[in-house]
Parts: structure tokens; C-alpha cells; sequence
């Protein structure tokens, strides 16, 4: 039976957006397909085991608490990044993606990142709140992805590969069309909460990733597809509402 | 002359919106603060005694609403929002419509909830005696930010009034720290010990908001409220109304220490902080606690809150839940009825609802899916399949949840169902459409 470990960062602190629904659907999704998982919570003072993590995930947190994990994290930053750079599967969602770049500001603070992504998050005058919808093609499959975004911070990918196409909505900046950043198997994007219970191809493929990763390409053999009738129902609604009224 | 005329063309609109079957409680309020930008300051200085402002992110509708009963129940004139419309507009019109056609207010009291983010702007005009604090949730994200920052705009509010007596509930640390730093008086209501052991997955105040390290909790009793501790010294101030020997089921009951017995015609653990902040409120504006006790024993509950009907000899129950804290004491409302039951949820994504729906995740619906006394599922609203999917998440079988974009079939479909009794829970636009669908299916 395999076996994947998912190490959730700081959920005590990272909370502000109904992250429980990407977790659960990560482990729903292995459960489902006879995966063992196990969701180790990282929280208070303890540290991350990189080692034994097969898929790394970090939500979003208001400003203080963002900061703060930060601040932990910078202790095991050189451990992250070769983590990341040996193609550990990272998720990281809303504050958790601007603390993978080489700073974000906040206020007038200006907070060094962790350097896994060289991007850089500057302060923007009003907040990019609203329903989102992406293209996104990866692994050889197009698909769209429907979530929510709320952001203060700007972010500059630079030479980075964004996640997606913004068909709806503001994305990284609001105006250079394109969201989230896709490198090796860092997946970091602004779409916030749950974002993978309504885009279960995104969560397949983090899995799919994660399970290459750890067993080798035969590591998605009986990696068979689920019935998502009702997280496509959701998503069409979205795409439905935003998409069609242009 | 211009505060003459402006009333006057107010209380016009307010009758010809009534006329086209409209509730007129905020447009003449917008009309007036456009005709006269200072009106709400001219009006509240008619008030004789003391002005009650009630904050805080839920309960307040409730807490007003029992504040200014026993105001009345008292020989009071009062001026209150009793409906809940709580931004300058829903507050101005509340004076319009205590004001006569000439102009003259005749009020002994005002008894105001006001909007968090909102509540700094009313302050500017009105003067509070009382400002109550009962909780600080998590609500609307995607237009207040965050918690922080509605504790910046309270603090702002407050500092407007520095001679008010804040009434806080001791319970939250996120009011408790709110209010630390000001020197105004302060009363603290309160439930001193544990009285049940529900744990629910949604605690903002997890850390101390001076240091930043956890707090130390003795008990939760539910979401950030119990009893707290820090290191560096921030701790549950000391409670003057503290509530004991609690019950909720078939209704809320309770005793305060001192004081006497409380019986409150409505359900919801939660409705034992609105008993208290509103009588923390009343009893230091000189209100006899007989008066407290006849009030809450007669309290209808408000569009909502519990809202009751009987639709061929079947009770429903109609919850309003705006946010997690809300919504996850309306489950723990549900599962405190031992009958069996159907349940409807609706989610909707408008304005007034918060446009984001990334929350349902940080409701406890699992504890709800676990209860075997609930028979059958339906979700609806604008969101009615984020809702499917959460339950889908939670435990229930996607194909045994019932989708429905209107809410009329879905009423219709859970009335036939083999429960005793029907919940439906709703956030705020949901509220009242299906509340005059409700009404229609009782006729």
C-alpha cells in the first residue's frame, strides 16, 4: 500500500481562509483510492520534518500571523528551498505563496521571504478581492480553475511560470493576466480556502506529483479517476456566472 | 427650518416606501443624511437619558432588541434599530421614524446597534453612554480584512467616547484586548465555569494579542470564549454579571450570580452572552432586574433567530447564520433537539452575505453529520453546491444530497420528509425570502 505523508505548516497560525477544506480534500482523495495518508501538523513552536514530507502545504494567515511563520521559517529556509529544488511537492495558498518569494511588504515593513520562488510581493493601494477563474494547462491536461482571491500584495513573478491564465478576476498583479507560479513542483498560487475541493484536477495532479516523487513513475499505476460530479456542478456555476456575462 | 423640512421629506419617503410594501429602514435615513449631513447629531441631542451603543460581530440584533424592551417594559421612550439595519443610514432612520412630522423627538433612550467597521462615522455624530462589546468573530472577510482590523476600527470608535461605560463580554480576549487599552469604566459580563464540553475547531484568539505567544485556556465554551490566561500578564478581566446553573434545551435558563433566576423564551447557548450583555447594560443604566427577568421570559425571537413555524403540524425552524462562529452555534442548536429532523442549509454569495464562501470549511459540520437524528440534506442558495460539497467533504453521500438552486423546491421536498421536525439554515439574503415562503406555507 503507499503511503503519503502531508505536512501542513502552522495551521494553528495559517487558518484564515477555510484551508481545512484543501487538506481534507487531499486525504479524501487518497483515502478514496485506498492511498494511506497522513497529515502531520505542524504547530506552535515544533519544526517541520522535510524529510518524511511527500506534499508540504501552507495556507493563508492575516498579516501578524503571516509574519510570525515567517519568522520560524527563516531558521530552516536553506532546508526548504533544497526541498523545494529536489523536487519536493510544495502547495502554498494566499500569504503562503508570497512567503516563498524573496520578500513581500506589509505595511510599511518590507519581510524577507524564503527564496524558493524568485518573485517579489510589493504593497498595492486597494485590495484585489473577488471570484477568480484560471487556465491552467499541466501535465499535459487544460483545465480551468475556479476560487476566490483577496489580496493586498502585488506580486512580480519576473522570470518565474505562472500557474494559470486569468480568465476572470485580478491575479498575481491585476493586470499582467496571469496567476500563481508553477515551478517544479511548487504549486503557490493567490486562490485562497478551498481551493482544491472545487478543483479536484489541481488536487490529482499535486498527488500525482507527490507520488512520482516518491515512488517513481510507477507511483500513479491504479491511480484511477473519482466521481466529481458535484465539484464539477460547483465550478460550472462559477464559470457560469463570471464567464458568461462578457 | 432645513432640520424641519428634511424630517418632514423623510418620513414622506419612509410612508411611500411602506405604501409599496417596502420595510423604509434605511433609504429615508440615506435620504436625510444627504438633505442634512448633520442631522443624526441635531436628533440624538433630544435624547434625555442615556444612549446605548451595542457592538460586537454577533448577538446584536438580539441584545438590542432586549435592551430596548426593558427600556419600554420601563415607561421608556425608545429609539432603536430594532430591525438590525446598522450602518449611519439604518441608525439615522431609526430617529427619523421616532421623530413626529414636525420634527419633535420625544425619546427617554437610544438603544442603537451599530456595524463595527461603521460604528467609528455614527460616533462622530452620536454621543454613547454605554458602548457593548459581545463578541469578536470572524465575519465577511472579503470586506473587513480581517479581525485586526476590526479591532482597530472599534478602537476608534471607542476613543470617540471616552466617557461611555464599555460593557464587555470578559469571555472573548479578543474584546478583552480590545478595550485594555482605555481608561473609560468598564463592566464585564460573562460564565465564570465550564458548563458543557463542546470543542469546536474555530478559536481567533488563539494567541495573546500583546505578546503573541498561545494563550493558556482553562475551558473554551465555544469558539475563542472561556477562560484565558497569558504569560505576559493579559488575562480574563474580572466579571461583574457572570451567568451560572445554565441550561439550553427546550430554552435557555440560567442564573446570575447575585442577581436571580433568567428564563429566556429562545433557544442557543450563545443567547445566554446576548442575556447578559443586554442586561450588563440595562442594570447599569439603573433597570430594575425584575424587569430584565419579565422581558427575556416574553422575548420574541427575531426574524431568524429561531424563528418558529408549523407547516401542517410540522415545527421548522428557521436559523440565521452569517459566519463560522454563527454557524457552527446553530448546529450545536440543532443537535440539542432530540427529535428527528430534515435540514435545508442555504448558502447565498451576495453583497450583504460576503461574497466569499471559503468559510464553510471552518463550520463543524462533521459533528452535524455524525448526529443520527438527521434524516435528510438539502443545500440551496446561489451557492447551493459549495454547500453540496462541503457536506460531501463532511461525511454525507454525494448522491444523497439534495441540490436545489430554488429554495421553494426545496421546501417543498423537505416537508415530505420523514423527520418531526425541519431546519433551515441560512445566511443573511437567504433570510428573508425564505422567510416569506415560510410564511406563505403556514397560511
Amino acid at each position: 500500500m503507499k503511503i503519503l505523508n502531508i505536512t501542513h505548516l502552522y495551521p494553528d497560525l495559517l487558518n484564515l481562509y477555510g484551508d481545512r477544506g484543501n487538506i481534507a480534500t487531499l486525504e479524501k482523495r487518497c483515502v478514496w483510492r485506498g492511498i494511506e495518508v497522513n497529515i502531520h501538523e505542524v504547530t506552535g513552536e515544533s519544526m517541520p520534518d522535510l524529510k518524511h514530507t511527500d506534499l508540504l502545504f501552507l495556507g493563508g494567515g492575516s498579516d501578524r500571523e503571516q509574519k510570525l511563520v515567517c519568522s520560524k521559517l527563516q531558521h530552516i529556509r536553506n532546508e526548504i528551498c533544497d526541498y523545494a529544488e529536489s523536487g519536493g511537492v510544495i502547495a502554498a495558498v494566499c500569504g503562503g505563496y508570497q512567503l516563498l518569494g524573496n520578500f513581500y511588504q506589509m505595511g510599511e515593513e518590507t519581510i524577507q521571504g524564503l527564496g524558493v520562488l524568485d518573485i517579489d510581493t510589493y504593497r498595492g493601494e486597494d485590495r484585489l478581492i473577488g471570484n477568480i477563474v484560471l487556465q491552467c494547462s499541466i501535465d499535459g491536461q487544460t483545465f480551468r480553475v475556479v476560487g476566490f482571491e483577496n489580496h493586498g500584495g502585488r506580486t512580480d513573478i519576473k522570470k518565474e511560470t505562472a500557474l494559470g491564465k486569468v480568465l476572470s478576476g485580478y491575479g498575481n498583479d491585476g493586470k499582467s493576466g496571469f496567476e500563481g507560479v508553477l515551478k517544479k513542483n511548487v504549486f503557490a498560487t493567490y486562490l485562497h480556502g478551498p481551493l482544491l475541493p472545487k478543483n479536484p484536477m489541481l488536487a490529482d495532479i499535486l498527488l500525482k506529483r507527490a507520488l512520482i516523487q516518491k515512488y517513481g513513475p510507477d507511483g500513479i499505476v491504479g491511480f484511477g479517476a473519482l466521481e466529481d460530479l458535484l465539484e464539477e456542478e460547483a465550478s460550472q456555476v462559477m464559470q457560469q456566472r463570471l464567464l458568461t456575462r462578457k | 427650518m432645513r432640520y424641519f423640512l428634511t424630517v418632514f421629506i423623510c418620513k414622506c419617503v419612509a410612508l411611500l416606501l411602506k405604501c409599496m410594501g417596502k420595510k423604509a429602514t434605511t433609504t429615508p435615513g440615506a435620504v436625510a443624511l444627504r438633505l442634512y449631513p448633520d442631522i443624526l447629531h441635531v436628533m440624538a441631542e433630544k435624547v434625555k437619558g442615556d444612549i446605548l451603543a451595542v457592538m460586537g460581530t454577533n448577538g446584536k440584533t438580539t441584545t438590542n432588541n432586549l435592551l430596548a424592551d426593558y427600556f419600554e417594559a420601563e415607561g421608556k421612550s425608545v429609539v432603536a434599530n430594532r430591525i438590525g439595519a446598522n450602518l449611519l443610514s439604518g441608525v439615522t432612520c431609526a430617529f427619523i421614524q421616532k421623530a413626529g412630522w414636525t420634527g419633535k423627538i420625544e425619546a427617554d433612550v437610544a438603544c442603537l446597534e451599530m456595524d463595527e467597521a461603521w460604528a467609528k462615522h455614527i460616533l462622530a455624530f452620536i454621543t454613547p453612554t454605554k458602548i457593548i462589546i459581545g463578541n469578536l468573530f470572524r465575519d465577511q472577510l472579503d470586506r473587513y480584512g480581517e479581525i485586526d482590523m476590526t479591532m482597530q476600527y472599534l478602537k476608534q470608535a471607542i476613543a470617540l467616547a471616552p466617557k461611555a461605560t464599555l460593557i464587555c463580554n470578559s469571555d472573548d480576549p479578543l474584546v478583552a484586548a480590545t478595550v485594555q487599552p482605555f481608561e473609560n469604566k468598564k463592566r464585564f459580563f460573562g460564565i465564570k465555569e465550564s458548563f458543557h464540553a463542546y470543542e469546536s475547531n474555530i478559536k481567533e484568539g488563539k494567541f495573546c494579542y500583546f505578546c503573541g505567544r498561545p494563550l493558556n485556556y482553562r475551558f473554551y465554551h465555544f469558539s475563542q470564549l472561556g477562560d484565558y490566561t497569558c504569560s505576559c500578564g493579559f488575562t480574563r478581566p474580572e466579571i461583574t454579571y457572570n451567568a451560572e446553573n445554565i441550561q439550553v434545551f427546550p430554552r435557555v435558563a440560567f442564573t446570575v450570580t447575585g442577581f436571580g433566576e433568567i428564563e429566556l423564551n429562545g433557544r442557543g447557548m450563545y443567547n445566554i452572552y446576548n442575556v447578559l450583555a443586554s442586561m450588563a447594560g440595562a442594570l447599569e443604566c439603573g433597570i430594575a432586574f425584575q424587569t430584565v427577568q419579565k422581558c427575556t421570559k416574553a422575548y420574541t425571537p427575531q426574524i431568524g433567530r429561531m424563528e418558529t413555524f408549523c407547516i401542517g403540524g410540522k415545527p421548522v425552524y428557521l436559523v440565521l447564520a452569517k459566519n463560522p462562529a454563527g454557524f457552527n452555534q446553530s448546529v450545536s442548536s440543532v443537535l440539542e433537539d432530540p427529535r428527528t429532523k430534515d435540514i435545508i442549509i442555504a448558502i447565498n454569495d451576495g453583497a450583504q452575505d460576503g461574497r466569499d464562501v471559503s468559510w464553510l470549511w471552518d463550520v463543524d459540520f462533521d459533528a452535524l453529520v455524525k448526529d443520527r437524528l438527521v434524516l435528510s440534506y438539502k443545500t440551496s442558495g446561489s451557492r447551493y453546491a459549495d454547500m453540496g460539497l462541503r457536506l460531501k467533504y463532511a461525511g454525507i453521500d454525494a448522491h444523497k444530497i439534495g441540490l436545489y438552486s430554488d429554495m421553494k423546491a426545496a421546501l417543498d421536498a423537505a416537508l415530505s420528509g420523514k423527520g418531526e421536525t425541519l431546519y433551515i439554515l441560512v445566511n443573511y439574503t437567504a433570510l428573508f425570502s425564505t422567510q416569506t415562503l415560510l410564511k406563505e406555507l403556514e397560511k
